[in-house]
C-alpha cells in the first residue's frame, strides 16, 4: 500500500508568513505525521509548535500513550531558545507563562497489502478527519462543529508532565483502506469542513481537488481566501496535512 | 450579530482613553493607598495600556490588532500621548508598547502557592504621569472623542466597535456630559455602536464596584452619572466577565467604582485563549 502526503498552509490574512504559528511535519518513512497550532495569546508559540511536531515525527516509539514523556526535553529546548534572545518588557510575562498550542500526532503502520492501522493522539482542536470517497468515517478529537470554541485544551512549554497528562489528551486508532484519506487540519479549516459536512455538502471533494492541483501554494491560498471572503472560514492560520492511503 | 467582528491586524479595533487631569484629582484617592486620585488615574491608564500591549505581544514583536489613543482633559484638551508618541491621537499598539516614557521596577505581592504571599519584582511601564490642574471639561473631551472614533470607523467600517474608556472623578465643569456621551455611543461600525466605559476614581473609601447592573450600590452622584453614561457589556464580554466573576449580572455595564477595569480588555476575542479554562 503506497502512502503519500502533501502539506498546505496559509498565514492568517493580514499576517506575514513569518508570523504563521501553526507547524506541521511528516516522516513518511517512519509513518509519523504531526500538526500543532500555537495559541494566539501566547508568546513564542510558533517556536513551541515547531518543536512539538518535529520531535513527534523523529520519535520511533510506537506507543502513543507515552507521547508526553518527551515534552520535558522540548520544554528545555524552548526555554533555551527563548532565553538566548533579548526579551522586551512586554514579552516577560508571556515568557514566564510559557507558550501554548494544540497538537495532533498520527502514526501509520502500513501493511504490504490491504488495510493499514493508524493511531492518533491529540490535545485540543487540531483535527483528524478520516474519509473514504464522500463519506466521513471519523472526526477526532472534535466530532462536530459545535464543539469548537476559543479555549481548547492546550499543551504548554512550562506545564509539568503531570499537568500535560491530565490535559485530556485523547488517543484513538482505526483502519484505513487503499484510497482513503486522513486529513489533518488546524481548527479553522476543521470547523469549516465539519460545518459543510453537517449541512450535507461535500467538503471532501473540494479537499480532494487540492491534491490534484498544482504543487505551488498559490492554488491553496486562492481557495482559502475564497472561503474566508464568502464561505465562513474564520481568519486564522490554516494548515492541511493530507495523507493518501 | 453585533460585537462579533474579528479583531486582527487586517481589521483592527480602537481603544481611546479619556483621562481626567483636573485640579480635583489632587485629592486623596479613597482606596487607602495614600495615593492622590491623579495617581490612581495614571496607574489605571498605565495598567490598561500594559494589558493591551501584553495581549498583542508575540515575544519579540507586537501584533497591531489595536489602535490606541488618549485625550487628557484639565487645563486644556490634550490630544495623544506624551513623550516620543506625541503628535497623533491614535497610535498602533506596537508603537505604544515600544514607546513608554519609562519602565519602573515595582514590587507586587503574589500568592506563593502555600497560602501566603511573596513579593515579586515586576516591570511597570509608564505612559501617563499624574496631572491635576484646571477644570474638568469632560463634555469637550467627549466631543473630541466622538470625532476621533467617527474618523476611525470611517476608515475601518467592519471593525469591532471602538471602546472609549473615561477615567474621572466625574465632576464635569462644562455642562452635563450625558448628551455628549449618548452621541459618542451612537457612532457605529457595521458591527455595532461604540462602547463607552467609565472608571470612577473617588475619594470615598467605599467597597470597589465592578460591572454593576444598576445604580443601587452607587452612593455618589458622580458615580451614578458615570454609570448612566456607560454602555452595557455586549453578550460575549458579559459572558467572559461572568466566567471570571460569577456575581456579574445580566445588564452589567462597563463601569468601575475605584476598581481595576483592565480585565475588560481581556474579554475581547482575538483568537485562542490561554486562561484557566484551557491550561
Amino acid at each position: 500500500m503506497a502512502i503519500g502526503s502533501r502539506t498546505f498552509w496559509l498565514a492568517r490574512k493580514g499576517n506575514t508568513p513569518a508570523e504563521y504559528e501553526d507547524a506541521s511535519a511528516a516522516n513518511e518513512a517512519a509513518g509519523r505525521y504531526a500538526l500543532a497550532d500555537g495559541a494566539t495569546e501566547s508568546c513564542f508559540a510558533g517556536l513551541w509548535a515547531r518543536l512539538l511536531v518535529e520531535d513527534f515525527v523523529k520519535d520511533c516509539d510506537a506507543d502513543l500513550q507515552s507521547w508526553p514523556d518527551s515534552i520535558s526535553f522540548l520544554q528545555v529546548l524552548w526555554d533555551a531558545e527563548v532565553q538566548s534572545r533579548p526579551i522586551p518588557w512586554h514579552a516577560q510575562r508571556g515568557v514566564d507563562q510559557g507558550a501554548f498550542g494544540t497538537f495532533l500526532g498520527i502514526t501509520l503502520a502500513a501493511c504490504p497489502e490491504g488495510p493499514c492501522q493508524w493511531q492518533a493522539v491529540a490535545v485540543g482542536d487540531t483535527c483528524l478527519l478520516h474519509t473514504r470517497g464522500d463519506a466521513l468515517l471519523r472526526a477526532f478529537p472534535v466530532e462536530c462543529s459545535k464543539e469548537f470554541g476559543n479555549a481548547p485544551k492546550l499543551v504548554g512549554s512550562r506545564m509539568s508532565l503531570d499537568e500535560i497528562r491530565k490535559r485530556e489528551s485523547l488517543w484513538t486508532d482505526g483502519r484505513g483502506q487503499p484510497g482513503d484519506r486522513l486529513w489533518m487540519m488546524t481548527d479553522a479549516l476543521a470547523h469549516w469542513s465539519l460545518v459543510e459536512h453537517e449541512a450535507g455538502r461535500n467538503p471532501w471533494g473540494e479537499l480532494e481537488s487540492l491534491l490534484s492541483g498544482p504543487e505551488t501554494g498559490e492554488h491553496f491560498a486562492s481557495w482559502v481566501e475564497g472561503l474566508r471572503d464568502v464561505r465562513g472560514l474564520r481568519n486564522d492560520d490554516v494548515t492541511l496535512l493530507a495523507i493518501h492511503l | 450579530m453585533a460585537y462579533t467582528a474579528e479583531i486582527s491586524r487586517s481589521n483592527p479595533t480602537c481603544f481611546l482613553f479619556l483621562v481626567d487631569q483636573s485640579g480635583s484629582m489632587a485629592e486623596r484617592f479613597g482606596d487607602q493607598s495614600g495615593r492622590t486620585k491623579a495617581q490612581g488615574v495614571a496607574d489605571a491608564i498605565n495598567r490598561l495600556l500594559q494589558t493591551l500591549v501584553h495581549r498583542c505581544s508575540k515575544g519579540d514583536y507586537i501584533l497591531d490588532r489595536y489602535c490606541i489613543g488618549a485625550i487628557g482633559y484639565g487645563d486644556e484638551i490634550g490630544l495623544g500621548f506624551p513623550g516620543s508618541l506625541a503628535g497623533e491621537v491614535l497610535r498602533t499598539v506596537s508603537a505604544i508598547g515600544n514607546g513608554p516614557l519609562r519602565i519602573e521596577d515595582r514590587v507586587k505581592r503574589v500568592e506563593d502557592g502555600a497560602g501566603g504571599l511573596v513579593e515579586q519584582r515586576v516591570k511597570f511601564p509608564v505612559w501617563f504621569e499624574p496631572i491635576a490642574q484646571g477644570k474638568t471639561p469632560m463634555c469637550a473631551a467627549l466631543q473630541v472623542a466622538q470625532e476621533v472614533v467617527s474618523e476611525f470607523v470611517s476608515q475601518h467600517p467592519r471593525c469591532f466597535p471602538p471602546i472609549v474608556i473615561n477615567v474621572s472623578d466625574g465632576a464635569a465643569t462644562d455642562g452635563d456630559p450625558g448628551p455628549m456621551a449618548a452621541a459618542l455611543r451612537n457612532v457605529a461600525s457595521q458591527d455595532g455602536n461604540a462602547l463607552l466605559f467609565n472608571v470612577h476614581i473617588s475619594s470615598r473609601g467605599e467597597t470597589p464596584i465592578l460591572f454593576p447592573p444598576d445604580e443601587g450600590r452607587l452612593h455618589d452622584e458622580y458615580a451614578r452619572l458615570l454609570f448612566r453614561m456607560s454602555s452595557p457589556l455586549p453578550a460575549e464580554m458579559l459572558r467572559q466577565a461572568q466566567v471570571r466573576e460569577a456575581s456579574v449580572q445580566e445588564g452589567a455595564r462597563g463601569f468601575a467604582f475605584n476598581a481595576d477595569l483592565s480585565s475588560v480588555v481581556t474579554f475581547l476575542d482575538i483568537g485562542t485563549r490561554v486562561d484557566s479554562t484551557s491550561r
